[in-house]
């Protein structure tokens, strides 16, 4: 027999009133964990499951077909805890919490952001609007352009900018995809269809990210 | 699978709590632990439960023999040839590719080495296996003779395969009668929310600390740099293997198994033979009742034993010589206390005990982390190296100072939750009712949010497997 339970055996018995108490106070315990337990289960096993992740601009993992030999392998398994995990319902939300979360778990250092190594220092950054130059290259070591973009024809911005790139060779370095319009961190809503097939369709082209590689340590 | 999924918390254990409750006779509760079980093992890597049922096949027969046999030499046979072929199971398995890799380099031969795929929780449930055979050739326990619960002893899910080590004699009432009280689902549960929240809120937050400083080039860390690493490491590590244990001892109260504990506040130690009292208890309870008896010629030799003793921890850790190395580091400072004695350790300033025994035990995980996959034993000397002032790169860094200030909260939390809180929370609520119903509501809305929060940080998908999965 364990020593916790010897201990628990060995117990003086409690009064009545404890006695009652302690009950009560175990069955409130059970009560508050287990709603919370179910409720997360109900939510992970019914909640609807997103099939693309918008964020990462990519289709989400897709669960696999059951076949006697992928199982016996090891692959229908796998492939289903993958699945279970990667389309979690309200995924971007959840993912939205652990990055601020994370953001959270200590003081920033300095101003905030250091970089250490050698990185070249650019003075006076010429900002993507006030570039005249036509078609002049940027020099390679300059810092990348970071553009939101904008679905088609939600604001005038977006075609000027569009119908630019088309006839200035200078393409941005970063684009990130923003099919609300609304803000860079604002999440988009799951499409009421979500069908891989057509999610790409659906989706505003996102123009090829190239990220000059810098030396950060 | 492991415990720390969302496929685990939300899908496996829901659908065992829910067969389990519905069936209601013994046999039957039992019955559906065992086909769980296996399923749980077999997740993955199906293969590997014939394995896991060979096993308790032979060694069924391997305790009904001694049960049956009534002369001591026919007896010792039995154990012998079980010893042999669980020794060998786990030597074949986990030693035979390593040991042909050392082979080869010595001799510069070029024997074929064995590429054998790491089979999760041998070690633990071979330890469980031997220390069913050999107490009951001591007499310890009465042979099982119904094989299903035999099986169920070895496969049951929450300690099969991270630990702790179970004995047969722990369980083997329950096995045969048991029933989960209100006290045992509740704090089954709340042990289950801490080990989740000890394992994804700080274990896996810590790792990315170490994978940034030690996972990278060791050559290149400051002196502030490597000890923040090892720190962290120490600090990972434990979260990381208590919290698992946490979890199985809370799920097994669930079932109504009340498992022996793993970990004591192990970081409280004054020195180094203390904290292997707190660490891993299950492991160091079993070498010292199954082999520190071992006879050498014919006699008990007490440093003879203390050698085997901590060379079998650092091999069983894993085949790679940095755990070897591992285990004869800590054998060796058992063995300076050893000649030091009790009374004389105990004179020493107890600020002089800490400062000795948390040195001695994170230069030791430094050891313990650097394995062949993280570039063995020539990582191990730049980092060892680094340690000291010997070390070209500098005294501090800009990046630890980074990373310490961005992570200060979660080291803080880390730091506070290796004291025993939980104990001091208990003692207080004995305090009166009114405080116990002040601590026991605050308990369970903790216990709440950790779920919750656990919960979410599970969503992330590089969430780490358990560190001694492998073992």
């Amino acid at each position: 027999m364990n020593k916790d339970k010897k201990k628990d055996m060995e117990k003086k018995p409690a009064d009545p009133k404890t006695e009652k108490r302690e009950r009560t106070l175990r069955i409130v315990n059970i009560a508050a964990l287990m709603a919370v337990f179910v409720g997360i289960t109900l939510f992970m096993t019914f909640g609807k499951r997103p099939n693309v992740s918008y964020t990462e601009n990519r289709d989400l993992e897709k669960p696999p077909e059951f076949t006697w030999e992928g199982y016996f392998s090891g692959y229908v398994t796998d492939q289903f805890a993958k699945y279970y995990n990667d389309t979690v319902p309200q995924r971007a939300t959840w993912k939205l919490f652990i990055s601020n979360f994370r953001a959270h778990l200590g003081v920033k250092y300095g101003s905030g952001v250091t970089i250490v190594g050698d990185v070249p220092v650019i003075e006076n950054p010429v900002k993507p609007n006030s570039d005249t130059s036509g078609g002049q290259s940027k020099p390679a070591n300059s810092i990348p352009d970071v553009v939101i973009a904008q679905p088609s024809g939600t604001s005038s911005e977006t075609s000027s900018s569009t119908a630019s790139s088309s006839s200035n060779p200078k393409v941005p370095d970063v684009v990130i995809p923003n099919p609300n319009g609304s803000s860079e961190t604002d999440e988009p809503e799951e499409p009421a269809e979500s069908n891989p097939d057509d999610a790409e369709s659906s989706n505003p082209k996102v123009p090829e990210v190239v990220i000059p590689s810098i030396p950060i340590v | 699978m492991i415990f720390s999924s969302l496929i685990f918390t939300y899908a496996f254990l829901p659908l065992c709590l829910i067969l389990y409750m519905l069936v209601k006779p013994l046999k039957g509760k039992n019955a559906v632990l065992i086909v769980l079980s296996l399923f749980f093992y077999a997740w993955g890597e199906p293969v590997r439960v014939g394995l896991l049922i060979l096993s308790a096949v032979a060694n069924y027969f391997v305790g009904i023999g001694i049960g049956s046999i009534k002369s001591e030499k026919g007896q010792k046979g039995v154990l012998a040839a079980g010893l042999v072929f669980n020794i060998g199971m786990i030597a074949v398995i986990k030693y035979s590719g390593f040991l042909m890799t050392n082979v080869n380099s010595l001799f510069h031969s070029s024997l074929p080495v064995p590429n054998i795929a790491p089979l999760a929780g041998i070690s633990f449930y071979t330890f469980q296996i031997i220390s069913y055979i050999v107490d009951c050739y001591w007499g310890k326990v009465e042979p099982q003779r119904n094989f299903w619960k035999l099986l169920l002893y070895i496969s049951l899910f929450p300690q099969l395969i991270a630990g702790p080590i179970v004995r047969y004699q722990t369980i083997a009432d329950e096995i045969n009668d048991r029933r989960t009280t209100l006290q045992d689902y509740s704090e089954g549960f709340s042990r289950f929310v801490v080990g989740l929240a000890k394992k994804v809120v700080l274990a896996d937050q810590l790792h990315k600390i170490v994978d940034s400083f030690l996972g990278g080039s060791v050559g290149g860390l400051t002196i502030a740099g490597s000890w923040y690493g090892v720190i962290v490491y120490s600090l990972y590590i434990y979260f990381d293997f208590s919290g698992y244990s946490d979890m199985a001892i809370g799920i097994g109260r669930i079932f109504g198994f009340h498992f022996n504990e793993n970990f004591d506040h192990p970081y409280l130690c004054k020195d180094v033979q203390e904290f292997w009292q707190r660490w891993h208890i299950s492991l160091g309870s079993f070498f010292r009742d199954y082999l520190m008896p071992i006879t050498f010629f014919g006699h008990r030799n007490k440093y003879l034993s203390l050698a085997l003793v901590w060379l079998c921890t650092g091999v069983w850790h894993g085949a790679a010589w940095n755990y070897i190395l591992w285990g004869v580091y800590y054998g060796l400072f058992i063995l300076f206390e050893e000649l030091l004695g009790k009374k004389r350790i105990k004179k020493i300033p107890i600020a002089i005990r800490h400062i000795y025994s948390k040195l001695v035990i994170i230069i030791g995980f430094g050891i313990f982390y650097f394995d062949d996959t993280k570039g063995g034993i020539k990582a191990l000397g730049l980092f060892l190296r680094n340690l000291t002032p010997a070390n070209p790169n500098g005294g501090i860094g800009i990046a630890e100072k980074i990373s310490f200030c961005n992570n200060l909260f979660l080291i803080i939390a880390a730091v506070v939750c290796t004291f025993p809180l939980i104990k001091w929370f208990k003692k207080l609520s004995e305090k009166s009712l009114g405080v116990k119903t002040a601590v026991s509501v605050s308990s369970t809305v903790v216990c709440a949010v950790l779920l919750i929060l656990s919960s979410i940080l599970m969503v992330d998908a590089t969430t780490q497997a358990f560190l001694y999965w492998h073992f």
